[in-house]
């Protein structure tokens, strides 16, 4: 026989070597923030204040002073008022995508300029978490063996740290992924009253992205933005209480003389588009102001264990 | 336009230094860590090898964060951890200087000297010269640069470590729990010895020359 139509003969002209699917995969990646997470305290948004820094108060009221005993008829003096504050400062933080007409019409899985712009609002999220991220490995209380891996002693001692400080709960804990399988691992030999509740699909609709279980009460969260510490060596995490860190956005609604521009909703970011017409480009700008800090130092303790 | 033709007198070109294509460049696959400073604080000290060292923390320059200006000025930052009890610690407090500076795919990648990043496969490895780093910590203890821990610290982090060895002392029928139970007495006995010898170095009285 001869003449036959084989595929290898068609191969670059009626037949291609690959065809796009109809749809992208999304990279790898860690993309579980706690923005918005009611144990990260907002507070407020610069926005026509005057000032790129929010100051808090923090004043000791309500049973901070207990009261004296002074005898019958005599007066009592003066109590002095504690009171200190945290600032945090809000800065900007940007990224930028650059896209041409002929990439863009070509597009067929949805790679485009609309998929571009709707992408910052991730990279925001995933921002915010770096930021806070490291500043959670920042308290002056620490817990954890260095070269040492995580184990649930660690756990109790970082949760008995807080309770010892008076930290009024809930507590949450960010770890890094190796310190949560640590931990895991080590609970495997726990038993009793000590169990490990693994996030259910009921939870993570609550809590989002990123919770991994609670254990003694308290939520646990993982992130591979928990930086290391001990030039590589180690890992460090946190755990705090509600209001031990705070954050503050900026959110400049109001651009004039921009072309367009895109408010995802719910969010601070906005999202412009710049054209270059000279050379076919689009450009997908997001802007976030954001800031990150501890509001109460002593409200958190960093656990640093084996990276 | 350019011309595309040499001038008729000229015949001999000048070339320079080939760079290769962005794409072949070697850069790290890490996202950016802009410059940072490593800080001591008077209540971070671990215990390793028998001997106390301070836990640093960083101060970073990224905006935004721990109060880190928009343009990156730390100053605002620096005293609000001074304010903390953070000590600050410059580059140079060291020969050399104690960060290292790598072209990330995104932009710089901060390290400290002790760490050396590795491509193994598609992976990007960091190994830790935990030695060296170690033999870091000591320099600033010895040469001044950073206080020798206060003995009420080491107390809280000994009865710290001592209730974790107390709380598996009845479990030890459970291997695990043993062997972990072993390494936790193991470093509370480091612990302990350490901040004797470091009580004994502080209280021996200092020998003047007789004038």
């Amino acid at each position: 026989m001869a003449n036959e139509i084989l595929f290898a003969d068609l191969s670059g002209s009626a037949r291609l070597a690959a065809i796009l699917a109809k749809e992208i995969e999304l990279t790898l990646a860690d993309r579980a923030s706690l923005h918005k997470h009611a144990s990260i305290k907002f507070m407020g948004n610069i926005v026509g204040s005057g000032s790129n820094v929010i100051q808090t108060p923090i004043v000791g009221l309500d049973g901070y002073d207990t009261m004296s005993s002074p005898a019958d008829g005599a007066a009592v003096s003066n109590t002095a008022l504690t009171e200190t504050n945290a600032n945090i400062t809000v800065a900007r933080r940007a990224l930028q995508y650059s896209i041409s007409d002929l990439a863009s019409l070509t597009d067929s899985v949805g790679l485009n300029v609309q998929r571009l712009a709707q992408s910052m609002v991730g990279s925001a999220q995933m921002t915010f978490q770096s930021l806070l991220c490291d500043v959670t490995d920042g308290f002056t209380s620490t817990v954890g063996t260095s070269g040492v891996d995580m184990t649930v002693d660690d756990f109790f001692s970082a949760q008995f740290t807080l309770t010892l400080a008076s930290v009024p709960g809930p507590y949450i804990c960010i770890l890094h992924p190796r310190q949560l399988a640590d931990l895991q691992s080590s609970l495997r030999a726990e038993a009793g009253p000590n169990q490990y509740v693994a996030a259910t699909q009921d939870m993570l609709n609550i809590k989002g992205q990123g919770f991994s279980g609670m254990f003694n009460g308290v939520d646990i969260f993982v992130s591979s933005k928990v930086p290391t510490a001990n030039a590589g060596a180690d890992r460090a995490a946190g755990m705090f209480g509600y209001g031990a860190v705070g954050y503050a956005e900026g959110s400049p609604f109001a651009i004039t003389g921009a072309g367009g521009i895109v408010a995802p909703a719910g969010t601070p970011i906005v999202v412009e588009f710049e054209r270059d017409a000279s050379s076919a480009l689009t450009k997908i700008i997001g802007n976030y102001y954001v800031g990150v800090a501890k509001l109460q130092d002593s409200m958190g303790v960093s656990i640093i264990t084996d990276a | 336009m350019a011309v595309t033709f040499p001038s008729a007198g000229s015949t001999a070109f000048a070339g320079r230094a080939a760079t290769l294509p962005t794409m072949q460049q070697t850069r790290l696959n890490h996202e950016p860590i802009p410059a940072w400073w490593y800080m001591a604080h008077p209540s971070r000290w671990y215990c390793v090898g028998g001997e106390w060292l301070p836990q640093l923390g960083k101060l970073s320059s990224r905006p935004g964060q721990s109060n880190v200006k928009p343009d990156g000025d730390t100053s605002f930052a620096e005293s609000l951890a001074r304010k903390e009890g953070w000590q600050l610690l410059p580059w140079d407090v060291v020969d050399g200087g104690y960060v290292q500076v790598f072209d990330g795919l995104r932009g710089p990648v901060h390290l400290s000297r002790w760490e050396t990043p590795r491509q193994v496969g598609t992976q990007l490895v960091i190994l830790s010269d935990e030695e060296g780093y170690r033999g870091f910590l000591r320099y600033l203890l010895t040469e001044g640069i950073v206080a020798p821990p206060d003995q009420v610290v080491l107390d809280v982090l000994i009865e710290r470590q001592a209730q974790r060895v107390n709380n598996n002392a009845n479990r030890l029928h459970e291997p695990i729990i043993r062997a972990r139970h072993d390494a936790d007495a193991a470093l509370l006995e480091e612990m302990t010895s350490a901040a004797g010898k470091l009580k004994e170095a502080q209280a021996a009285p200092v020998r003047r020359r007789r004038g």
